[in-house]
């Protein structure tokens, strides 16, 4: 009796959980194709965004994005390294790992805060693209080195050794070597990291602000899909309309990116393995 | 190429070794510029007083953080009970009853949920259950409202983490339990749970460090009133909504105030993050 009430329960919860996801996905779909047209990509932004369209903001985004993704897969590939380098001492690997994983686990809205006094006022950027994608940049370094530290560790012991043998200096193997070996893991660390900066938004409302002209430079302030929901359906009366149209084009623009993850996840068998019945 | 040893690759590595170690060790930046900015919040009142004080009048140079403090943990404790328990039984589902055809849809599903951005919800939230609640229980915004969207964002992550503590269950110990024929919930309720509880616990605090970090979704959700919520439904504001929504407009020791909550979340998540780790520690030891 108990165990039907269990298997009731969990068929109860499958289903629960679809339910809640077609609700949300459904009514963001559903209510932003209402009069949605291309249009809306292209047209610059008009009457505090209740008309007009996205062009700049998307311009913006992607500038953000492209700048926070160039900057992290550098520094973070430096930062795994640099950890495996250290692998062999217990209490700097200790140190690093704690650092990493706290880093990881800071809310967002602190970075926020930290991008806001280092980069615009400590480094006189101002509220900028560059403060705004640095501190994105900042933000997905934990997700990518844990990512590519992973890479690291299966790296095979044959290479280790024979890297050993030949006396090769730790740059030659590291940057000839091994960085061929992980190329995967960097790719995904990259999907992973653009999905998560483009969903961002309280790291970047102090950092690059909420300026909507077409961005001429990296000092420009500009404000990214996320920003300008938040914008529209909060401080803008009757924003609501372009809120959702604009939420739609974020969600779809996520949901690729999610998927192309998984695959690559899949496809290279970065994944645990699936415990299978036969 | 050559295997002769060459000193400005030599220097070049230690560089970027440096430049590595730096990286890996930006917590500490992070750290040292707020407290640069916060400390001094440290000097001028007595911590106590500030954390047990509930009257904000930043302009009247009152900082009492207490109300925002237990509506962050208020609203962390809903959403973990709302999600937790879901999604564990969701992950052993997964894991352990699912169908073979729907595993892969489910999984793909929950990657879909889990990249779904904050303030898409928090939007979703603000057109649709808040008006929902709106007459039922007013004002709508509240406490209640921001756990169920809290609950929602936070059962992906659960549900990964518990399937990947699932997947690390020898695969013998299942068969035999499949031999023996024994029924789903007891292999639920004296297997995988008598052994994994320590895990299972690690993943909950994994959700309510997300939980207490997540601004957008609370802020657009939860109504901003800094109070005491005198019942479920009552508006409420949190450390993380309270700096997003300040932030703009504050100078001075208003905004060292600000700072000194961003502290006081890291150390949440710092104590957070030692407790789910004293596990790991005492087998390396």
């Amino acid at each position: 009796m108990k165990n039907k009430i269990f298997i009731l329960t969990s068929w109860l919860s499958f289903f629960t959980f679809f339910a809640i996801f077609f609700a949300v996905t459904g009514n963001i779909i559903f209510t932003g194709l209402d009069n949605f047209s291309f249009s809306f990509l292209f047209n610059t932004f008009n009457n505090s965004g209740r008309d007009g369209g996205i062009s700049t903001i998307i311009i913006s985004t992607l500038i953000i994005v492209a700048f926070a993704l160039f900057v992290s897969v550098i520094i973070s590939i430096l930062s795994a390294i640099c950890i495996d380098y250290f692998s062999k001492n217990i209490r700097i690997t200790k140190i690093l790992k704690l650092s990493i994983d706290t880093l990881s686990a800071t809310p967002s809205i602190v970075f926020g805060l930290i991008g806001n006094i280092i980069f615009c006022e400590f480094l006189g950027l101002g509220y900028s693209l560059i403060s705004g994608s640095l501190t994105l940049a900042l933000m997905i370094l934990p997700i990518q080195t844990r990512i590519i530290l992973i890479g690291l560790n299966s790296v095979p012991k044959d290479i280790r050794l024979g890297a050993y043998a030949l006396n090769l200096k730790p740059f030659t193997s590291y940057f000839r070597i091994k960085i061929h070996l992980i190329k995967k893991q960097i790719l995904s660390g990259t999907f992973m990291g653009l999905g998560r900066s483009l969903a961002e938004t309280a790291a970047l409302l102090f950092t690059s602000g909420y300026g909507v002209k077409m961005p001429s430079s990296l000092l420009d302030s500009g404000r990214t899909l996320s920003i300008h929901i938040y914008d529209l359906a909060m401080n803008v009366p009757g924003g609501n309309e372009n809120a959702y149209k604009s939420a739609l084009t974020l969600i779809l623009l996520v949901f690729i990116i999610s998927l192309i993850t998984a695959t690559i996840q899949r496809r290279f068998n970065l994944g645990q393995q699936e415990f299978v019945w036969n | 190429m050559s295997l002769a040893h060459n000193k400005t690759e030599d220097y070049l590595f230690k560089g970027l070794l440096l430049v590595g170690l730096l990286f890996s060790l930006s917590i500490f930046v992070v750290l040292f510029f707020l407290i640069r900015s916060g400390g001094h919040f440290f000097i001028s009142t007595s911590i106590s007083e500030t954390l047990f004080f509930d009257q904000w009048f930043p302009s009247e140079q009152l900082f009492g953080l207490a109300p925002m403090i237990t509506g962050s943990l208020l609203v962390s404790a809903l959403s973990l009970a709302l999600a937790g328990p879901f999604s564990l039984i969701l992950a052993f589902f997964y894991f352990y009853i699912c169908p073979l055809k729907l595993k892969s849809a489910l999984n793909i599903f929950m990657d879909i949920f889990l990249s779904i951005p904050s303030v898409v919800f928090g939007l979703w939230g603000l057109v649709v259950v808040v008006p929902l609640l709106a007459p039922l229980f007013p004002p709508g915004q509240g406490l209640f409202t921001a756990s169920i969207i809290l609950a929602m964002m936070i059962l992906p992550i659960g549900f990964k983490t518990f399937v990947a503590t699932l997947q690390t269950i020898p695969n013998e110990c299942l068969l035999a339990a499949k031999s023996c024929n024994l029924s789903e919930w007891s292999v639920f309720k004296d297997i995988i749970f008598k052994s994994y509880k320590r895990k299972f616990f690690v993943g909950f605090l994994l959700q309510v460090t997300r939980a207490i970090g997540e601004t957008m979704a609370v802020l657009m959700v939860c109504g901003n009133i800094i109070q005491y919520p005198d019942s479920l439904f009552a508006p409420i504001r949190t450390l993380t909504t309270n700096i997003a929504l300040e932030m703009s407009y504050a100078t001075d020791f208003h905004r060292t105030s600000l700072f000194f909550c961003g502290l006081l979340l890291i150390g949440f998540i710092f104590i957070l993050l030692l407790i789910s780790r004293t596990d790991e520690m005492k087998y390396e030891k």
